[in-house]
């Protein structure tokens, strides 16, 4: 029998032992070895991307960092057109209240007095226009003439009379009341004689005053 | 003597207007210029006293359509937006 089979038969249990952890311990490091290796080159990937990224923001962050500025110094400028805008708006304001303020008064006043006077002198004409009973005076005048031409006529301006109130009938008779009450006489000539004869006798009542004018004006 | 002349030149005015009023209403009314001259003071009288109160009657109106139209016219200012009788 050989010496080694010997030796190997003889150490059996503790060299199969030792053999199998030499070649465990062999086998875990080829692993590690493996394993540090592709660790490596993923480290260096990592190491080169980042410089890579480093190279490429830094630049970015500085364009990023001028446009803000940029932006900044822009806004400034907005908020001081702002507070331009808003101190004219201010001032608009107030020179629009004060003009109102100066214009509204006037133009009030102005609208009042030209409806005043337009009213005035609406009513001042117009009212002479439409005709009250003291408006026509020239017609005064044609009542004068008629008077004294025709003395008949006068008759009427007493039958006239007779119907007025007792105040007016009573008032003193005299050149220039005879055409006080004195109808249109001026187109009615037997029409007056019609009334001449209906009033005779109320305009021939002592209390009138006017019955004594018709026939002593007229012959006078 | 600028006074006198202004005293002349009125009552030559006056003058001029008295006798174109007796003559048109002379010839208006046939009767002779004494007369419409006589009847004169009257009539002037009555024309003023008739004038006198339609012209106090017309400013009356007047005065009353003057404060309706301000009214209205404050009306449509504060109506529109306006300040109205605040500015005063």
């Amino acid at each position: 029998m050989p010496v080694s089979l010997v030796v190997v038969a003889a150490s059996t249990p503790s060299t199969v032992l030792r053999y199998a952890a030499a070649f465990f311990l062999i086998a875990v490091a080829i692993g590690l070895v493996f394993a540090l290796i592709r660790l490596g080159k993923t480290l260096s990937q990592a190491e080169r991307m980042m410089g890579d990224v480093n190279n490429e923001v830094v630049p970015l962050l500085k364009q990023a960092t001028e446009t803000l500025d940029g932006v900044n110094t822009e806004l400034e400028k907005l908020d001081t057109v702002m507070g331009t805008v808003v101190d004219v708006t201010e001032k608009v304001d107030a020179t629009t209240r004060a003009v109102e303020a100066a214009v509204t008064v006037p133009a009030k006043k102005a609208a009042a007095f030209g409806a005043g006077v337009s009213q005035a002198v609406s009513s001042l004409f117009g009212r002479h226009e439409r005709g009250t009973p003291d408006d026509d005076f020239d017609s005064s005048w044609d009542r004068d003439r008629q008077h004294e031409a025709a003395p008949w006529a006068t008759s009427s301006s007493a039958a006239d009379r007779a119907h007025e109130p007792a105040s007016e009938g009573s008032a003193p008779a005299g050149p220039a009341d005879d055409d006080a009450t004195v109808s249109d006489q001026t187109d009615a000539g037997p029409a007056v004689a019609v009334d001449d004869q209906e009033s005779e006798p109320e305009a021939a009542q002592p209390g009138t005053g006017d019955a004594d004018t018709s026939p002593g004006e007229s012959e006078s | 003597m600028k006074l006198v002349g202004t005293f002349v030149f009125g009552a030559v005015l006056a003058g001029a207007g008295l006798a174109y009023y007796v003559h048109e209403r002379s010839n208006a009314t046939g009767q002779s210029y004494v007369e419409v001259l006589r009847q004169f003071p009257g009539e002037f009288r009555r024309t003023y006293d008739s004038t006198r109160e339609r012209a106090l009657l017309a400013l009356e109106e007047g005065l009353k359509a003057a404060r309706l139209r301000e009214d209205q016219v404050e009306r449509e200012l504060v109506a529109a937006g306006g300040t109205g009788p605040a500015v005063e």
